[in-house]
């Protein structure tokens, strides 16, 4: 049981032991996310090297990157909007049936550390849309999440994310009843010490989404050091 | 065995409750606005950098990334000076503004598109237009971060809200410059080689298409401790 990066969670030990838990207790950490706040919260100057690695951008605004060895591009402050735009209706099911995700939604707020709220931790608990985010299919970064694991199972409601691939899709139902359907863009694993907050949930000139759930368990700390991520953008809608 | 409800942090309640205008994510509860901007690289620095300001009221939160600038100036840290400007076009310049053709967009030269400065974004004391040359207080080498909350002066917080905020790192490394332009004093402070004011990164800073930036990341996974004794199959 060397391996860092299990998903399986501390329970994959005592799962293999044939036996799971009676007394599980949520820890005060979800998750584990650095120290809470630490980004919204800390009022200090703070200036230390490196900064976080920069990220691949969403296909989102600002410079090109063909264009940023040049002297600045001009560059508009709102580019040019592409592909389908749905007027906003808050997201109700989540179905993503290449991993096995059929699941309602509830929308969450933020933490008084001013990170996000998460879903409840049973099995059977939803996922979760960010409300302070676009509502899927709207313009801009859509934000579902799930939790990797649940209180009874290192096998949660997004265990399977880190399996998505580019091209496949899922699909939003909204409380207007129409199906916004997405496609996926790529998958990223990132630290959470190192977040690249903007890059995720940055502008985007298409209706775009992201799927998070956590990653990168660490058998030795019990935390869990990363998120996996999958970017998606809304490629049409239908009602059932 | 559990208390459910103790662990739904999000009662499905809040669904009556939220309610969306058409445009964009619903605003955040205590009134907070999210701007941020994309840094882009000028006069050829290839750096990157990103930047985010919450606003409440005229409480200001800026954190910033940056990497792939000058790393050393005189055998120390660059000192990179940072600002938002204000009251220009909103934009960042063009080779065009390279108006007296030397291959270098100088910081006046660049003065029409992004204006002046409203807010010098360092990293202690004052953050006025008069800090705005203080090498002491600017950002320090190839990549940083940087995080300050302070009180932001009305003229840049009405220029955030109009669209007219530029965010402006300064500083190039002076042998990426062509080699009359390497021998140029800056335009700013004559002491000073233009390469060590000329621009380096810009981006217009534009609201958030989120009602509210999270902090951090997310926290999906369970931390548990188990009392192992038999239960539950797993699901």
């Amino acid at each position: 049981m060397k391996d860092k990066t299990s998903r399986r969670g501390r329970l994959a030990a005592s799962a293999a032991a044939g036996l799971l838990f009676a007394g599980v207790l949520l820890g005060t950490t979800a998750c584990a996310p650095q120290s809470p706040g630490a980004a919204a919260a800390a009022p200090a100057t703070t200036l230390a090297a490196p900064a976080h690695p920069r990220p691949t951008p969403p296909p989102a605004p600002a410079v090109s990157p063909s264009a940023a060895h040049a002297a600045a591009p001009a560059k508009p402050a709102e580019p040019a909007v592409e592909g389908p735009i749905l007027p906003a209706s808050i997201p109700v099911r989540l179905q993503v049936p290449d991993i096995g995700i059929n699941t309602v939604l509830v929308p969450l707020g933020q933490a008084p550390d001013g990170t996000m709220d998460v879903p409840g931790g049973q099995p059977g608990d939803p996922g979760g849309w960010y409300k302070y985010s676009p509502t899927p299919g709207q313009l801009g970064p859509a934000v579902i999440l799930g939790h990797v694991n649940n209180l009874a199972s290192p096998e949660g409601l997004f265990y399977r994310l880190h399996e998505m691939k580019q091209g496949q899709r899922f699909s939003v139902t909204r409380a207007d009843h129409s199906v916004a359907v997405f496609e996926v863009d790529k998958l990223a694993e990132v630290k959470k010490a190192t977040f690249p907050t903007l890059a995720v949930y940055g502008n985007t000139n298409r209706a775009e989404i992201r799927l998070i759930t956590c990653g990168g368990f660490d058998q030795a700390t019990g935390e869990w050091t990363e998120n996996t991520i999958v970017y998606g953008h809304l490629v049409s809608s239908h009602t059932p | 065995m559990y208390k459910k409800s103790a662990f739904l942090i999000a009662p499905a309640l809040a669904l009556a409750v939220v309610s969306l205008s058409g445009a964009g994510a619903m605003a955040a509860d205590n009134g907070t606005t999210t701007y941020q901007a994309n840094l882009g690289a000028i006069n050829g620095s290839n750096a990157t950098g990103s930047v985010m300001i919450s606003l409440t009221g005229d409480q200001a939160t800026v954190t910033e990334n940056v990497s792939g600038l000058a790393a050393t100036f005189n055998g120390a840290p660059y000192p990179h000076v940072q600002h938002i400007h204000i009251d220009g076009k909103g934009v960042c310049p063009t080779p065009a503004a390279d108006t007296n053709k030397d291959g270098v967009i100088s910081t006046t030269e660049g003065g029409p598109s992004y204006g002046k400065i409203g807010t010098t974004l360092s990293t202690s004391g004052d953050t006025s237009d008069k800090a705005a040359l203080d090498l002491k207080v600017a950002g320090m080498g190839a990549s940083y971060s940087y995080q300050r909350t302070f009180a932001m002066n009305a003229e840049t917080i009405a220029a955030l809200k109009a669209g007219t905020g530029v965010v402006v790192v300064h500083g190039l490394d002076p042998a990426t410059l062509p080699a009359a332009a390497q021998k140029e004093k800056s335009d700013l402070v004559p002491s000073l080689p233009l390469a060590a004011t000329s621009p380096a990164l810009c981006g217009t800073v534009v609201a958030s298409q989120m009602g509210a930036m999270p902090g951090g990341a997310p926290g999906t996974g369970l931390t548990q401790t188990a009392q192992a004794t038999t239960g539950a199959s797993p699901e």
